[in-house]
């Protein structure tokens, strides 16, 4: 190339760059609610977020700005008209990288239809980034039919066709081509197919699995009571107004929350808490006390995960998991000054030493630490409290076990905690408490470990389970028989583990121990070899063994490696790649890497059955936020 | 090089890199342990013999605190108070996670799953699950391992923060590590770089949606799904 050549070349460089810096501009590049026209610009329904009139959300935007310049402000427009935030509710935050986050906290509509939302940010030299997305305010129609005073929804955690099918063949037997008896949950008139894809994923895990059911709409897996956004700060995302809140003001209802699961587990905290991190335990727990006994009307807490109640300094004892916020997961909470001012909540604090146990029950809750502490309410009771394990509490199948005969399966904690209550008996405390008020409640029952033992692929543990929720489910039935304007909702939040039954064994279950494991897999009978498994169900209302001869056997689509020997195992718990290993064959997995050691979620469809006061909307196929809608509808516009 | 040399170069080279990954990927101890077999037979090697030691009392996990518990916190057994600051012997399981500390593994009385992704903190893992410490050995970290361990070392109570997030109640100080069944010494902990079974940790937050910059209405990602031009910039 010719030096005068090289020259023009430069010059040409020269004035690109310059070009390029005569078109630098701030940007927007993330716009909350979420909207598949900001983000795809598409106009067309279905549109991503929906929100009840009055429901509060926050409107959130993060803009890039150009190097070294700063948002100097910011105006969002709903409709084309600015949105003024209430004092102190809003805030231009820099989160780095010449990024902004610009926020109006506890933003509501009342009017029905689709909105357009713009924001615009202006740059400290003037220039203007703008976005567009929009919502949707749902209608509710004013129906002549009665309202749903108490909503119960019972979520059977990673609970897909499948899981009920293997509860209703074990507790009450099929022959001749029908079912024996139904699950209670399959009395209820009306069914359902929900689909239940996350924000960011077809596959969802349980916090957006059960977060659209309080929100009405999506979020980021492990987020819930949020919208994503692009800050660390667990505490600051954009929230949504949950059911309970909504209804407590908007209603005076009572909220309750019964799990098998440890309290701080996504689903339980995803109808009443705002972090975009599940794991966040000190700061979530703290969160049911801090904010929603004082705005959701909180009134029944029930499952395991004591340890985050109780104080580090060990003043009530070791076993604590409360922490602060010096570590990378960083667990308790402070909220930021425009959360405080739009939600009006407390800031929240860092305190590992705080003995949570102890404020609630300064809040006037009933604490019981086991069965024997719920059974020992008098019935005057009005807030309840209940932490049965430090962790998750243990599965019906061990539960059982000890209550008929002592036995503590190795690996469980029943040794430490012995007399912990099984679902059907907190549900029964829960609806007594909340009962009591003449407005109604909306509650929250869910089976956890059906999920958390399909991921375990411990067949045994997880059918228990099933048939531990579906117990739970006929206590809400035969409470919706007494009180009617009660409206039941039976589903889940995803399927787990690509769960079917493929059949049933072959052989009886001596033959089936004096098995060589090289021969295990040719018990498994198909087709017409399947037959009908029976099963004997003791007068607990719980199979008296799940090893019968013919048994009923299961197949995990959604794998990791296994070994299988189709009986029971006494060890609760225990890896599945360390389970029976020389008992058992060895079953390999679709999951990758050597190191995933159980089953996950699917993106199947799942189904929910509804009874009682609007239960007749909840039919077809439908996405799980319109769940939440048509509850909503039940609740406030009352049934056809 | 030309196509025809490269196509029998390049398969030479793949799986000349393969064995070696295979090679690094086989359990340091095992082929320690069969370098140990084929010394046994020249008289320079030591002999592996099973580790004593005489002043080290056994401890069980059921052992540490008391059971049942109370309507509040757990307590320390006489027993372990009696053995904070002292030498124990604990037999377990290493649980498998995919946190690599270049020192610290959790240890629990059976070989539990953990599923990690799903349940974070709130787990059915037990309050007794020791956190056990070793030497950092540069660039190593413990490696799980299946068979049940006997473990040597000064046990340490009482909670702790640690930077997992998680609070540790019983820490065990290791300096010896041997086969349960064996009593022979073990080395668990391996090059990080050689660990290939670990599971990758998933970050909380799994990113952002897909967007693309190309305007309307020729492409549209949301109703275009054969597209290839998804650009991760507008959520």
């Amino acid at each position: 190339m010719k030096l005068q050549n090289s020259g023009k070349l430069i010059a040409a460089i020269t004035g690109l760059f310059a070009l390029g810096n005569a078109f630098a501009a701030p940007t927007v590049t993330r716009l909350n609610p979420p909207s598949a026209l900001f983000t795809y610009a598409d106009a067309t329904p279905p549109y991503i977020s929906r929100f009840l009139p009055a429901q509060r959300f926050d409107l959130q935007a993060t803009i890039q700005a150009d190097a070294g310049k700063t948002i100097t402000s910011v105006v969002f427009k709903v409709n084309g008209s600015p949105v003024t935030a209430a004092v102190g509710a809003s805030a231009i935050t820099s989160i780095g990288g010449d990024k902004f986050s610009a926020t109006i906290r506890g933003y509501s509509n009342s009017t029905a239809g689709v909105k357009t939302l713009v924001v615009e940010a202006t740059q400290s030299d003037s220039l203007v980034a703008t976005g567009t997305g929009n919502f949707e305010i749902a209608s509710i129609t004013l129906n002549a039919g009665r309202k749903a005073k108490n909503i119960i929804w019972l979520i059977g955690d990673g609970t897909g066709i499948a899981h009920r099918t293997a509860a209703r063949i074990v507790s009450k037997g099929a022959s001749l081509g029908k079912s024996n008896d139904p699950l209670a949950m399959d009395t209820l008139p009306v069914t359902g197919i929900v689909t239940t894809h996350s924000l960011n994923s077809i596959v969802t895990d349980s916090a957006p699995g059960a977060h659209c059911y309080s929100t009405g709409n999506k979020a980021n897996n492990g987020q819930e009571g949020v919208f994503p956004d692009d800050t660390t700060d667990k505490w600051d995302n954009p929230r949504i107004e949950h059911m309970g809140s909504y209804l407590a003001r908007t209603q005076g209802k009572w909220l309750g929350i019964v799990t098998t699961a440890d309290v701080e587990d996504a689903t339980p905290a995803a109808f009443a808490v705002s972090t975009q991190d599940r794991g966040a335990g000190t700061g979530i727990c703290d969160m049911y006390l801090d904010e929603a006994v004082l705005n959701h009307n909180l009134r029944v807490l029930m499952g395991g995960g004591r340890k985050w109640f109780l104080p580090l300094d060990g003043s009530a004892g070791a076993g604590s998991g409360r922490v602060n916020s010096s570590t990378a997961t960083g667990g308790d909470y402070v909220v930021p000054a425009d959360v405080q001012a739009g939600w009006s909540v407390p800031a929240g604090s860092v305190d590992p030493n705080r003995n949570l146990i102890a404020d609630f029950q300064t809040a006037g809750f009933y604490y019981a630490p086991d069965l024997a502490g719920l059974n020992a309410m008098t019935g005057s009771e009005t807030k309840l409290l209940g932490l049965f394990n430090s962790g998750h509490m243990d599965v019906s199948y061990d539960k059982i076990a000890y209550r008929r005969s002592s036995t503590v399966a190795s690996g469980s904690l029943i040794a430490t905690y012995p007399n912990q209550p099984l679902l059907e008996e907190m549900t029964d405390k829960a609806l007594t408490v909340l009962s009591k008020n003449a407005n109604g409640f909306v509650m929250m029952i869910e089976g956890a470990s059906i999920d958390k033992q399909a991921h375990n692929m411990d067949t045994e543990r997880w059918v228990h389970d099933a048939i531990e929720f579906d117990k739970a489910v006929a206590k809400c039935i035969a409470f919706q028989a007494s009180n009617p304007d009660t409206l039941i909702i039976v589903t889940a939040d995803h399927e787990c583990a690509g769960i079917n039954i493929i059949g049933g064994s072959t052989v009886t279950d001596a033959a089936l121990q004096g098995t060589a494991v090289g021969s295990l897999k040719g018990i498994v009978g198909t087709y017409d070899n399947a037959k009908f498994p029976a099963y004997t169900i003791a007068g607990d209302g719980y199979p008296t063994t799940m090893d019968v001869d013919y048994r009923m056997i299961i197949g995990y689509a959604g794998n990791s490696d296994r070994y299988e020997t189709w009986r029971s195992s006494p060890s609760y718990n225990v890896s599945p790649q360390a389970r029976n290993t020389t008992t058992g064959y060895l079953v390999t997995g679709q999951q990758p890497g050597t190191g995933v050691q159980s089953a996950v979620h699917t993106a199947s469809d799942i189904p929910l059955s509804a009874g009682g006061r609007g239960a007749a909307a909840f039919t077809g196929v439908f996405d799980n936020t319109d769940a939440f809608f048509k509850a909503m509808q039940a609740a406030i516009g009352g049934s056809k | 090089m030309n196509l025809k040399s490269l196509s029998f170069v390049l398969p030479v080279i793949l799986l000349t890199g393969l064995g070696l990954l295979m090679l690094a990927g086989k359990d340091v101890a095992a082929v320690a342990h069969n370098r140990d077999s084929d010394a046994a037979s020249t008289a320079d090697a030591p002999p592996v013999v099973p580790y004593e030691d005489s002043s080290s009392v056994a401890l069980k996990f059921e052992e540490i605190f008391v059971m049942p518990a109370g309507p509040k916190g757990l307590e320390y057994t006489t027993k372990a108070r009696a053995l904070a600051g002292k030498r124990v012997a604990l037999t377990g399981f290493m649980l498998r996670n995919d946190n690599i500390d270049p020192a610290i593994f959790f240890f629990c009385e059976t070989q539990r799953a953990y599923n990690e992704r799903e349940e974070g903190l709130a787990d059915s893992l037990p309050p007794s699950m020791v956190q056990v410490i070793l030497p950092v050995k540069k660039n190593s970290a413990p490696a799980w391992r299946q068979e049940k361990l006997t473990l040597y070392g000064t046990l340490e109570l009482g909670p702790r923060q640690e930077q997992s997030g998680r609070v540790s109640h019983v820490r065990l100080h290791c300096d010896v590590v041997t086969d349960a069944a064996t009593g022979v010494p073990l080395e668990l902990r391996k090059p990080v770089a050689l660990q290939l079974g670990r599971a990758i940790p998933i970050p909380s937050d799994l990113g952002s949606l897909p967007s693309s910059t190309t305007p309307p209405p020729f492409f549209n990602p949301r109703r275009n799904s054969n597209s290839t031009t998804h650009h991760p910039d507008k959520l």
